[in-house]
């Protein structure tokens, strides 16, 4: 059925900007909005690739989880035991659909126990440590790059 | 107001911004005698939901205590904790004359000079005798060198209370800053949201420092590091706020403050600026999801966390050595 919610959605955007925008007096009323239509914009943009991207994520954090456990059962460290076994058992898990709830579900059991790994990390000075360390940060800098950026506007690092 | 008749409100408008109170803004006029008086006002009333839960007392007391310090501030008039007239508590101030807004404030032909004034005001703030200015009941550690734990913990709570989903970042910047802590040696007044966008600015010059929501006692120095977080770079280059290199804006600092800054430790509070900033779009995000507020600003800051989480990233790996 056409239009499909994207393009509803962006059709919204189109009549909130055309027919009601122009009417509204109030320059709080106006901030608001245009807020609302930015908003509309991220569901747009991450309306295709929504459940994709948790597929892919989840994947990917299970090969994190099975190579975090790896570390952690050759090089423990105090309170990592637990830990090493519900690696083990996130990593051997699959996504048994492609329900966006189904897939958030996972994609926070797998996000909580990676980060309990990049914190049990902290002050770690051995090479699979700081290897481990710098694998679960690239992962969640890509995850970052996945979603809306630049949002205030450009920034300048440094 | 005793002794007034003929009070006529007029004007009455809803302002964007301030993070934890609804602002609004009319004019007054009222007969005093035979002349007809009036006077701008700022009302902040306690919103159904916020980015932050703070007590207005405080602010208020704050607004109170900084008159004549040389830290430009509106008068406050009136603090209503009974929520009986206007639905939620409120308090009232002067209206002061200027523009907030960072474009305004970065594109001023007075820049330069706004840049000089907002440190001198910093250094200010810093030096304000809290003890002798009833200020003693703000939040505050025992001692100076308590301030990052007292810190990091205030956040930390705000983070597990509010967040909607796991945080893998923010809780290795808190793993971070908890190994990273610095030794303070000054305890101070924190303005806690000191940076463009909060100071009014009027005929080049700064006319008042707003929203003090997230005042307390602590290290100066997380407000020099505030200052500098990447999120107001709204210049879109390295300057920070905005206005003037870090380099610039520490050596200013150190002259107006007769203070010497420590680079490490301005570090380790940036670090917290952007966990605590992203904590409270995390609160707003909750605010929202829950249908306390309506607010379409709290939706869109939860979408700025992705940049302040990248930036935190960067900071907590690329520090020479200190991970």
């Amino acid at each position: 059925m056409r239009p499909n919610s994207a393009e509803l959605l962006q059709g919204i955007q189109g009549a909130l900007a055309t027919y009601i925008l122009p009417e509204v007096e109030s320059d709080y009323a106006k901030t608001e909005l245009m807020l609302v239509q930015m908003l509309l914009g991220v569901v747009v943009q991450g309306y295709d690739g929504a459940a994709q991207n948790l597929v892919d994520d989840n994947a990917a954090l299970r090969s994190l989880a099975g190579e975090a456990a790896q570390v952690l059962m050759t090089a423990p460290l105090a309170g990592s035991e637990a830990l090493v076994e519900e690696l083990g058992q996130l990593a051997g898990e699959t996504d048994a659909s492609v329900r966006l709830s189904e897939l958030t579900a996972a994609n926070d059991k797998l996000r909580d126990a990676i980060g309990r790994v990049g914190v049990l990390l902290q002050g770690g000075t051995s090479p699979e440590y700081i290897g481990l360390r710098t694998v679960i940060i690239e992962h969640l800098h890509r995850e970052l790059e996945r979603l809306p950026h630049d949002m205030m506007g450009p920034r300048s690092d440094g | 107001m005793p002794g007034i008749r003929e009070l006529e409100v007029s004007q009455l408008r809803r302002i964007s911004g301030g993070a934890s109170r609804e602002t609004w803004a009319f004019d007054a006029t009222w007969k005093e005698g035979k002349a007809r008086a009036g006077r701008g006002y700022i009302l902040r009333r306690d919103p159904e939901a916020s980015l932050l839960e703070t007590d207005r007392d405080i602010e208020f007391r704050v607004y109170e205590a900084l008159q004549g310090s040389g830290v430009p501030v509106p008068e406050v008039y009136w603090l209503e904790n009974d929520p009986q007239w206007l639905d939620r508590p409120f308090f009232v101030m002067r209206r002061l004359k200027g523009d907030a807004s960072t474009g305004a404030v970065i594109g001023d032909s007075e820049a330069a000079a706004i840049a000089q004034e907002k440190v001198e005001i910093l250094a200010r703030i810093h030096a304000f005798d809290w003890k002798s200015g009833g200020l003693e009941t703000l939040r505050a550690p025992s001692t100076a060198a308590g301030s990052p734990g007292v810190e990091i913990a205030h956040w930390e709570r705000i983070m597990r209370e509010e967040a909607l989903e796991p945080q893998p970042v923010l809780e290795m910047a808190l793993a971070w800053l908890k190994a990273n802590k610095p030794a303070p040696q000054r305890l101070t007044v924190v303005h806690g949201d000191y940076r463009t966008g909060n100071l009014l600015v009027n005929g080049g010059k700064i006319s008042g420092v707003l929203d003090w929501e997230m005042v307390h006692l602590g290290d100066p120095l997380e407000d020099v590091a505030w200052v500098c977080v990447r999120s107001w770079r709204w210049a879109g280059d390295a300057r920070v706020g905005g206005l003037l290199s870090r380099d610039d804006f520490y050596r200013r600092y150190e002259e107006a403050s007769g203070t010497t800054i420590d680079r490490d430790a301005v570090y380790f509070w940036e670090v917290l600026g952007n966990l605590k900033l992203a904590t409270i779009f995390l609160t707003g995000a909750r605010s929202f999801v829950e249908g306390r507020s309506k607010d379409a600003m709290h939706a869109f800051t939860a979408h700025l966390n992705p940049d302040i989480e990248a930036e935190t990233l960067r900071l907590i790996t690329d520090q020479g050595g200190r991970s």
